[in-house]
């Protein structure tokens, strides 16, 4: 059923069985669990994760390829049985970034990916500890890492 | 807040609903503990900084001004995926 929805983009019209529903929801935001993907022409790369439930609540999200081009995690098997994953791409993965007053200082969080299932719905925001992904990365460093790794690519084949 | 002491190699267990968790003390050097947590696997365990860490990264992404923020963002980010790497492995 199409019903409509008042988000932090405005009023939008989602399919109610396409909700993303987060149960266990977001670290700072476990009251709500219904979610929506966005990804409006305007503002792309950046797709925003809305509530359908609180209107002032939207997580900045991007792709994090596009950002770390090598950008890889290992899920456990509890949560790909949750999400009912049987190959990659029956997931999305995200991540927040923080964008404050200052673009110098925009952070993407590597370390806490939200993993979207295609087959279920079902979302979950994913805490990896010990690992070389951290909350915070500077988007800066991040990209002029990125554009050396693939000019070593195109250079290498 | 409850407040029990225990030993080393003593444990305690919290139930939550049907299910238990046990927590023993394994070790204690100068002040500093070692537990080991048994439970189901779909009880997450985060050493509690971390958790409050993301807490608070979650809540400074959510922004007011999202067309500005977006604008200076799409000037920011390239645009060419590799199809190199896919991001996530199944375990």
């Amino acid at each position: 059923m199409i019903k409509d929805f008042d988000t932090k983009l405005g009023s939008v019209k989602i399919d109610t069985e396409k909700i993303i529903k987060f149960e266990y929801g977001i670290p700072g935001f476990e009251n709500l669990t219904q979610f929506a993907l966005l990804k409006p022409e305007s503002s792309f790369p950046i797709m925003w994760l809305v509530s359908l439930e609180d209107k002032q609540v939207a997580f900045p999200v991007i792709l994090p390829q596009l950002i770390r081009n090598d950008y890889e995690i290992i899920l456990p098997e509890d949560i790909s049985d949750y999400l009912e994953l049987e190959k990659p791409e029956d997931a999305v993965v995200i991540c927040i970034l923080t964008i404050p007053q200052n673009t110098e200082d925009i952070t993407i969080n590597l370390a806490a990916p939200i993993i979207i299932s295609l087959k279920n719905n079902k979302g979950l925001q994913l805490l990896i500890e010990n690992s070389e992904y951290k909350i915070r990365h500077y988007l800066k460093d991040e990209i002029e890492r990125n554009n050396q790794l693939l000019s070593v690519q195109r250079d290498g084949g | 807040m409850l407040i029990l002491s225990r030993k080393v190699g003593e444990s305690i267990i919290i139930k939550v609903g049907s299910n238990n968790i046990k927590i023993t003390i394994l070790e204690s050097n100068n002040g500093t503990l070692k537990l080991g947590f048994e439970a189901p696997k779909e009880i997450k365990i985060y050493r509690s900084e971390l958790y409050e860490e993301i807490v608070n990264q979650n809540k400074a992404s959510i922004i007011d001004d999202i067309t500005q923020a977006a604008n200076l963002l799409k000037k920011e980010i390239p645009n060419n995926i590799s199809p190199k790497y896919k991001s996530i492995n199944l375990k």
